[in-house]
């Protein structure tokens, strides 16, 4: 409070101080949600492990023991062995970094991407947003394991090709939500009064539309993230993602599916993986949309 | 101050605006009445710019409101809008959106400047850091007045500047608007569809309908119910 009634001291502190405090105000509502909880858990645990996964792991997640090979799960082998002999926890363990760096890269690269083109044809309106807006529908009827496939195939597989096809493929939904939001933030008094200021079409776009976009873009962000986990693991498991030896989830199925009938952990130790970890994302996004979406609040 | 001659607004196929005339003297306030619906917005939001598709002359502080570059006019009018709850920006704090246009147009000092602002409109520089959503509606609309006043405009055009809140705030408002019209010789268009704020605020009003002028009246001819037209007279009677 004394920062609130001392303001022309540090103007930056105290705008710092009102945005922690809007923060916590959000912080404390979110832990209001225990299922929201659960999934904030799941990310973090997945954060944490990928971020000291050589620490965590009891094995080299490379190194063959041939006389180990899909051996049952044990003191030894916590999640048992493949039929190379390599420890499935350790390759778990390790393999939780290609899937975070998976949806970070894609992320990255076309939610921005959406919510660039989504506010500047929201905003400008007219041939803008004609043009835009007929490119993002293009995209959209292109099935989306089948343009990944092509990309994949002209590029040749790996990590790195398959969030470049699934950024592909995942940047019209945020376009859309992004203009959505941009076509009713444009026509707001808020936004007049900054256009009245003399204010430029990029200054509106920048720093009085994309704002309002973020809340929905970040909620679809968080669901977007489970369904890039499922499609990475799609993508590796028919052999187009990460290639052997990487540890990645979906093409450690694929190598456990031989197996399945009598060395059922081999494939399903993954599979549990994928389904927490999408689960939990889900979850985080339920809760985040809850507080977050404009729609939904206003209902209230 | 004001000039506006035929200004005509037509809005895919329905006329908004249909020739209307009017001039604003210096100094003076001037008042917009009519039900909803008849055009007095519009014509406050064509004369800042917020409306494209117009015909006749607008003409601000000499200044031709269709050629004149949208910062040039900034400076000369600023508008505060109707509804405090849709003014302003939910994700900034008040400091930050009073010094906004003064930030675009380079003005040194903002944030000296805006809480100047804040004391000026009656709020104090403490409450710039705060967030609209914490503010009530009088608040918030002292707060427009704020933000319009930052580029130190010689007219003010003021869209229902009370309609939304209620009315011992209503009253507060008012006299704010008044008080600030006398200390920093503003000019006022004030659109209103409620008569009794127009007669306490204005000394000269133009009565609206279907898009029409009616008639423009004076303060005394107001108050001494010296009206011609119908339509004024049942307003009149209504209020």
């Amino acid at each position: 409070m004394t920062l609130l009634t001392e303001p022309a001291a540090d103007p930056k502190a105290a705008i710092r101080a009102a945005r922690w405090k809007e923060f916590r105000s959000f912080a404390r509502r979110f832990f209001r949600n225990p299922l929201g909880v659960v999934g904030l858990f799941i990310v973090l645990v997945l954060i944490f492990v990928a971020a000291f996964a050589p620490w965590i792991a009891t094995h080299d997640p490379y190194m063959p023991t041939l006389t180990a090979r899909l051996a049952a799960p044990s003191a030894e082998w916590w999640f048992g062995a493949d039929e190379l002999g390599r420890d499935i926890y350790s390759r778990l363990v390790h393999g939780s970094r290609l899937t975070l760096l998976i949806v970070a890269l894609v992320i990255v690269t076309s939610a921005p991407l959406g919510l660039i083109i989504g506010a500047v044809a929201g905003t400008r309106g007219g041939w803008i947003d004609a043009v835009f807006m007929r490119i993002t529908d293009v995209f959209l009827a292109i099935p989306k394991l089948l343009l990944a496939l092509a990309f994949v195939a002209a590029l040749g597989p790996g990590i790195v090709n398959a969030a470049l096809a699934i950024t592909l493929t995942a940047w019209p939904p945020y376009a859309r939500l992004a203009r959505a939001e941009a076509m009713v933030v444009r026509n707001s008094d808020y936004v007049n009064a900054v256009r009245l200021a003399g204010a430029s079409e990029f200054r509106i776009i920048v720093f009085h539309v994309i704002p309002m976009c973020l809340s929905s873009v970040i909620v679809r962000m968080t669901f977007d993230m489970a369904g890039i986990i499922l499609t990475a693991a799609g993508l590796g498991f028919i052999g187009l993602g990460a290639q052997p030896p990487l540890p990645e989830w979906g093409a450690m199925i694929s190598t456990g599916r031989k197996f399945i009938f009598d060395q059922w952990w081999v494939a399903t130790v993954p599979g549990i993986a994928i389904f927490t970890v999408s689960l939990g994302f889900n979850l985080l996004g339920d809760a985040l949309r809850d507080l977050l979406d404009p729609h939904l609040r206003q209902r209230k | 101050m004001i000039t506006v001659e035929n200004l005509t607004v037509r809005f895919s196929g329905s006329t908004a605006v249909d020739t209307v005339s009017f001039t604003v003297a210096q100094g003076e306030s001037f008042g917009l009445v009519g039900e909803s619906g008849s055009g007095k917005s519009t014509i406050l939001r064509t004369m800042v710019g917020l409306n494209r598709h117009w015909s006749g002359r607008i003409i601000i502080n000499g200044m031709d409101a269709r050629t004149t570059r949208q910062r040039d006019l900034a400076r000369t009018a600023q508008m505060v809008f109707q509804d405090p709850y849709g003014s302003l920006h939910p994700r900034y704090t008040i400091g930050q959106q009073i010094a906004e246009p003064m930030l675009i147009n380079g003005i040194a000092d903002p944030v000296g400047r805006t809480a100047e602002l804040l004391d000026l409109i009656g709020l104090g520089a403490k409450f710039q850091f705060r967030f609209p959503h914490e503010l009530s509606g009088g608040q918030r609309q002292r707060v427009a007045i704020a933000r319009a006043l930052s580029l130190s405009p010689r007219i003010l055009l003021l869209d229902e500047p009370t309609s939304a809140l209620d009315v011992s705030i209503q009253a507060e408002i008012l006299n704010l608007l008044n008080r600030l019209r006398r200390e920093l010789g503003l000019t006022f268009v004030i659109v209103s569809h409620d008569l009794a704020v127009i007669s306490y605020m204005c000394e000269r009003l133009m009565v609206m309908r279907n898009a029409r002028e009616v008639e423009t009246l004076t303060r005394e001819q107001l108050r001494a119910s010296d009206v011609r037209d119908d339509y004024s007279r049942q307003l009149l009677a209504a209020s």
